[in-house]
This record gives C-alpha cells, sequence and structure tokens, in this order.
C-alpha cells in the first residue's frame, strides 16, 4: 500500500471545495419581479453612500435618515457607507455579484457605469411623474439612458470662482471687484503671482488649474474647453473634441499658466482646496462645497469667510460665464427586494424638506426646480451666485460608460501642456487617438 | 508485518487530516480565485455587459499586440531589476558595516529596521510630502546644497517619477534586506577568515573569496523574496503616482486594476494578471534554484 489513493482522496476533496467555490450565485429576481414585504413588517433598506464617510457631510447625512425614520417608521435605513475613492468599484463588483444596496448614491461619473452594467432600475414606474418632470433640464440629460430616466438628480454642484481678497489686497487689487472676463482673471492673477509668497512665507500662485494624472484634471479641462467654443461630444455622442481650436487655445492657456508659475504644476484638487485654505492662491474654480472645505482645512471656522468671495466663472470666448457641474444623484437597485420604500425614500431625499435640511448644514443646492427656486435655499450671497452659475453651468456628457476613462486620458493632455516643452499639436496627435479609441462605437 | 503496516497506513491517515484544513484554507483562497482567474481571462468578461461568452485565445493576443502593454512590462521590469540591484549592493554594505567594530553597532542594528515596520501606504505618504514640489524636504536639501538651482517636481516629472517612487521602495525594503545579509555574515565560520589571514590574503581577497561565496544562499533568497515583492508592488504606485505622469509609472499591477476596475474588462485584467503569475515564475525559479543548490553546495 502506498500514499497514492489518500493523495486522490485529498486532491479530490481540494477540488471538490474549488468547484462549490466556483458556483455561481442563483440568480436573484429584479425588483419588478419582487413582491412588496407583508405590510406590518420592518423593512431595511441598504444605502451604499460617501456622504455618511466624510466629516463634512455626516451631520447632514445623520439628520437626514433620523427625520426619514421618523415619518416612515416602517423602513429602516442601514448605511452602506463606501469612502469616495473606492466607491464606484465596491459597489460596481458588489452589485454584479448580487449584493447590491437597495439606494445607491451616484455622480454624473458613476452613473453611467452603474447603467452600463445594468445593476440599476429605470425610475419611470417607480417616482411619481410630477418629481421626473421636476428636474432641471441640464441634470435631466445627464441620468437619461436610451429614453429613460436611470437616476434621480439629487443636488448639483456648478463650479465658480473662488478669490482670495487678502492677496487680492496685497497686490494691489480691489479685494470687492473680481474678474468678469477671462483677460481680467489672466492679469489680475499674475498680480497674485508677482507676491511670490504671503505672510507665512509659502509660495502665492495667481490660479489653480488641476494638472495631476487624474479623471478630475480631465474634468477641469473639459470646462476649459467649454469657455473657449469647444466640445467633447456631438449631439450623436461622436467625439469632437479635437475639432476646432479650443482643445488647443486651452492647452496653450495651461502651458501659459505654467511656465509664468502661475499655476502650481501637477497639483490635483484637494492640493489647490489646501492651498486656498492657507491663502496661498488667488483664484480657484470649485463648487459649492468649498465654504465648508475651507472652514474646515483653514483652521478658522466661519472667520475665514471674510477672507474670500465667491462669484460666477469669467467669460470667455463664448461670451457667456461657462463652468460644468458635478451632481450627486440617486439610484435604486434592478435587484431590490424594496424596490417601493427605496421610491419612497429616494424621493423623500430630493424632497422640499430634506434639501432644506441638507443645505442649512452643507449648503447645497437642488436639482428639481421648485425646490432650488425657494427662499429656504437662496437665503444668501453664497446660495444665490451658485444658482446664479446654475444656469449656465454644463453637464458632463457621460452617456458613455467610459467617459471617466477618457477623462483620466485626456488629463495627460493637461500633464504634456504644462510639464513638457513639446508643441501642443503633438500633444494632441499623440493623445487624441487613446480618447477616440474609447468613443468607438 | 501486518501491525507495523497498518499503524503506518494509521499515521499517514492522521497525517491527512490534519493537512484537510489548511489543503481546504488554501483552496478557498488561492487555488480556487487562481482557477477562476486563469478561467476568467478566456472570456469576454466585461462589468458592463450582460454576455461573458468564452472568447478562446482573444484577450491574450489583444493584450500581446497592445504597446501599453509592453510599456507596463518595461515599467515593471526596469523598477524590479533596479530596486532589487540597488537594495543587494546598499543591503550588503550596511550589513559589512553593522558587522564590523563600528561604535554603537547595537543602537544601529535596532533602528535599521524601523522603515521596513512602516506601513507601504504610510511611507508613501511620508514620500509625498517629501518630494512635494514647493514644500518638500528634497527640494530644500537640493537647493541649499546646490546640487539644484530649481525646484524639482518628481512625482510629476515624466523621467523623475519612476526613479522618485524606486527611491521610497529602496528606502523601505534595504534595511530588511541588510539585516538578512548581516545574519548570513554571522554564520560565516571566524576560522575561515583567520586562515585566510594567515595565507596572506587581505580584506579585499576575503571578501571576495570567503564572504561573498558564503552569502551566496543567503543573497539568492533575499534577491527572491524581493523580487516577488516587487514584482506585485502596487501601494506605492497607486499612492504616489497612480500610473502617471502620462503612463510613466504604470507598472503591470496599475494596468491591471486599470483594465479590469477602472474599464470592468474582467477579462482582460485576468489576462494580465496571468501573464504577469508567468513571468514572476520565470524570473523565481532560477533564484529559487541558486539559493537551493547554494545549499546543498
Amino acid at each position: 500500500m502506498n500514499t497514492k489513493p489518500w493523495a486522490i482522496g485529498l486532491i479530490t476533496v481540494m477540488l471538490g471545495a474549488s468547484l462549490t467555490a466556483c458556483t455561481t450565485k442563483k440568480d436573484t429576481p429584479s425588483a419588478q419581479e419582487v413582491s412588496s414585504t407583508p405590510k406590518d413588517a420592518k423593512i431595511e433598506l441598504n444605502f451604499a453612500n460617501w456622504i455618511s464617510t466624510e466629516d463634512a457631510t455626516k451631520p447632514a447625512y445623520e439628520k437626514l435618515i433620523a427625520e426619514f425614520e421618523k415619518t416612515h417608521p416602517k423602513i429602516k435605513i442601514k448605511s452602506v457607507g463606501i469612502p469616495f475613492a473606492q466607491y464606484k468599484d465596491q459597489v460596481l463588483v458588489s452589485s454584479k455579484g448580487g449584493n447590491a444596496p437597495d439606494v445607491l448614491m451616484s455622480n454624473q461619473g458613476f452613473t453611467p457605469a452603474f447603467v452600463g452594467a445594468n445593476v440599476v432600475s429605470p425610475l419611470e414606474k417607480l417616482i411619481s411623474a410630477d418629481i421626473l418632470r421636476d428636474i432641471v433640464p441640464a441634470s435631466k440629460n445627464g441620468v437619461t439612458f436610451n429614453g429613460a430616466v436611470y437616476a434621480l438628480p439629487w443636488t448639483p454642484h456648478p463650479n465658480a470662482l473662488f478669490w482670495n481678497k487678502t492677496l487680492f489686497q496685497k497686490a494691489g487689487l480691489d479685494p470687492n471687484t473680481p474678474p468678469k472676463t477671462w483677460q481680467e482673471l489672466l492679469l489680475d492673477a499674475q498680480k497674485i503671482t508677482a507676491l511670490k509668497s504671503n505672510a507665512s512665507g509659502s509660495p502665492v500662485y495667481g490660479l489653480g488649474e488641476a494638472t495631476k494624472t487624474g479623471s478630475y484634471t480631465g474634468q477641469m479641462l473639459y470646462r476649459l474647453v467649454l469657455s473657449n467654443g469647444g466640445k467633447l461630444v456631438d449631439d450623436q455622442g461622436t467625439l469632437v473634441l479635437g475639432e476646432g481650436t479650443a482643445l488647443t487655445d486651452s492647452l496653450n492657456y495651461l502651458r501659459q499658466l505654467s511656465v509664468q508659475k502661475i499655476t502650481p504644476v501637477g497639483a490635483e484638487i484637494k492640493d489647490l482646496r489646501g492651498m486656498f485654505a492657507n491663502g496661498s492662491l488667488g483664484f480657484l474654480i470649485d463648487g459649492d462645497f468649498g465654504r465648508n472645505n475651507f472652514r474646515t482645512m483653514s483652521g478658522k471656522g466661519e472667520a475665514f469667510d471674510k477672507e474670500w468671495g465667491v462669484t460666477v466663472v469669467p467669460v470667455n470666448k463664448t461670451g457667456r460665464s461657462e463652468t460644468v457641474f458635478t451632481e450627486h444623484q440617486l439610484l435604486i437597485a434592478k435587484d431590490s427586494k424594496h424596490a417601493d420604500a427605496a421610491a419612497e425614500f429616494v424621493s423623500y431625499l430630493v424632497s422640499k424638506d430634506a434639501l432644506t435640511i441638507y443645505h442649512q448644514f452643507n449648503g447645497v443646492l437642488s436639482s428639481l426646480t421648485s425646490v432650488s427656486a425657494l427662499p429656504e435655499l437662496n437665503e444668501d450671497d453664497y446660495a444665490k451666485v451658485f444658482n446664479e452659475q446654475m444656469k449656465t453651468a454644463s453637464a458632463f456628457p457621460t452617456a458613455n460608460p467610459k467617459f471617466d476613462n477618457a477623462m483620466k486620458e485626456a488629463s495627460n493632455l493637461s500633464v504634456l501642456a504644462t510639464t513638457t516643452n513639446e508643441d501642443i499639436p503633438s500633444i494632441i496627435a499623440k493623445v487624441l487617438p487613446k480618447i477616440q479609441a474609447l468613443y468607438q462605437k | 508485518m501486518r501491525k507495523r503496516w497498518t499503524r503506518r497506513r494509521k499515521q499517514q491517515l492522521f497525517g491527512m487530516t490534519m493537512i484537510v484544513p489548511a489543503a481546504l484554507l488554501l483552496c478557498i483562497t488561492i487555488v480556487t480565485p487562481l482557477f477562476r482567474s486563469i478561467y476568467a481571462s478566456f472570456l469576454d468578461d466585461s462589468l458592463l455587459s450582460e454576455d461573458h461568452a468564452w472568447n478562446g485565445f482573444q484577450n491574450y493576443i489583444t493584450l500581446l499586440s497592445s504597446s501599453e502593454f509592453y510599456h507596463s512590462l518595461r515599467v515593471t521590469l526596469l523598477y524590479v531589476i533596479c530596486v532589487v540591484g540597488i537594495e543587494l549592493i546598499l543591503g550588503t554594505i550596511l550589513a559589512l558595516l553593522l558587522h564590523s567594530q563600528i561604535r554603537f553597532r547595537s543602537f544601529f542594528r535596532s533602528i535599521m529596521l524601523i522603515p521596513w515596520a512602516i506601513p507601504t501606504i504610510v511611507s508613501a505618504v511620508i514620500f509625498l510630502v517629501i518630494y512635494n514640489g514647493d514644500y518638500g524636504v528634497l527640494n530644500q536639501i537640493l537647493m541649499t546644497t546646490g546640487i539644484s538651482d530649481h525646484k524639482l517636481n518628481a512625482l510629476n516629472d515624466l523621467t523623475l517619477a519612476l526613479p522618485a517612487v524606486m527611491g521610497v521602495a529602496i528606502w523601505r525594503q534595504t534595511p530588511l534586506m541588510a539585516i538578512m545579509i548581516l545574519a548570513g555574515l554571522q554564520n560565516i565560520p571566524a576560522s575561515l577568515y583567520e586562515a585566510a589571514t594567515i595565507d596572506g590574503a587581505g580584506a579585499r581577497s576575503s571578501f571576495f573569496h570567503i564572504t561573498l561565496p558564503s552569502l551566496k544562499p543567503v543573497l539568492a533568497n533575499v534577491a527572491l523574496l524581493m523580487t516577488v515583492n516587487n514584482f506585485q508592488m502596487f501601494t506605492l504606485f497607486y499612492t504616489l503616482t497612480n500610473g502617471g505622469p502620462v503612463g510613466a509609472t504604470k507598472s503591470l499591477a496599475i494596468l491591471t486594476y486599470e483594465t479590469a476596475f477602472e474599464q470592468y474588462d474582467l477579462g482582460l485584467g485576468a489576462a494580465i494578471g496571468v501573464i504577469w503569475m508567468i513571468l514572476l515564475l520565470l524570473f523565481s525559479i532560477p533564484l529559487y534554484r541558486m539559493a537551493h543548490a547554494s545549499r546543498e553546495g
């Protein structure tokens, strides 16, 4: 007798275990196929989000959930908090693996991927027609895929221009007169850059533009392209980024900022926010959550509000204040067993009551026309500027599920323009084909 | 005879039973994902599609005809060869210093392992600050010593980014290398050096004819360990540069992550993983054999 039979037995057990682990999960029924839970049973909804993981938004999140549970005693919200950086990947993988949360928070970059992966449900049968009709048109375009609305826009975040009043004064500029045109912006930024350092000895830059490889940098390049009269895609979704002079003009502008040391090269948005908060950046184009971020990052709280102002983005070649808006959105999983309760929760989150709470905590806006016009959401100049900016802000053209990848690839244009001497047409010729490959139909 | 045979069989059964939990655990945690990955590499397995059809070698064909893959392979090989090579040289020098009669030897030996004890992600964050173009210590040192007349933006520079990542890896891993080589040095019998001295050998001759040959198994083992470790390096690349600027630090680990979790192409991502594993084996087997042969010799 040798050990062979035993070895075979052991291998059989191992293979058996492997095969068991390899078997796929039985498909779960979809939201439409599942009947509702018995009337008296308490429903638990899993809500995947990142706002419960961030200090700035956690108090608002807790208040919103508490208020909802108070008015809906039969529904309990279980938070599935995932940090923003890992959010898309984790939600996508868990949803495809059959563990989708009932309600998903999302943004304009993530939603196309969730829709493309077929893990979310169209909302027409779940959300009232009144709410869907009330969505701001620019927002509605961004959440409509093949004619169906898949996400409910929640809070839009248009990017406006923040300026540092202290640096304005030191540079001999009127701290209460921000630039109205692109030329004025550049001149003011040059004067601030000439200060070289601030009171604490940190280097001073006139204007912050993101120039580090990453999709955010690509999105900010898209903002520049818009202001120079260009587009990313046409109405048919065909890539037109390289057409005309908008892209070349935008990259030349970034190169000028880099050569004249007006912008810190290689910075990403978190670096720029930190620099604005510590008084070493003259201008920053950022979203409406900027105020809270700057209060926290400066360490001065509300007192820091006196040191900066906010206004709409200066006009450039198109003659209007071109900017972009990011947007937090809400989706319902296709496999949710409690689709009706999920719809009730989502409807609450976009309601006047919820937005008033959220606005009080974080100054956010609403993507519903009726709610955004409420006096409660326009109570100060800060809110008014962002509501005004929202009128000319463009949604990102995110219909392509690989939009985020395209933006990451586009960021290489900004990086090469600011870190090399290569001529701009060569840079475009090198990078554009990679973006075009992502848009091939 | 029959009794002895039965006892042996019982012992084998007992031994096998003891192995089963570990074998099952290995199945679930290593063997299963490995086979699933290999299987996935033959599928058109995209998270954005419902159809996960068998597509034969298409993922491998796509990969082997893509310039991006060869670029990542070149970045990975350059990184591994430079990091392991420099670590071997620095580690040996440090070990020799710590083995010699220097003052505060025990103190230096104790603090040596601090960089290794720091988690990789923490090291990366520390070096993000050190390399910062405006506030980083590196620029202050370079400019005050006159080595550079302008600020460097190491992590955003197409030519400096990869050496900058290598620098962090070398800083963190060299101490472990040195400690392991030091252990090897301490095992070389002093009598060999005494005999060499009597025969008139100098320090240089002793190093090349006694120290290095005696250290061969240790050096092969640490080289193997560090090669495997660095081939798999993801944290440093992801945290410091995320593969940028413009792909200058896009290693195979970053390419796999991007393909599988940013472009949602799990099939192609798995194919990169399989090729990556084969390459790692090709690198590791000669090193393993060298270590094994030296030990037997």
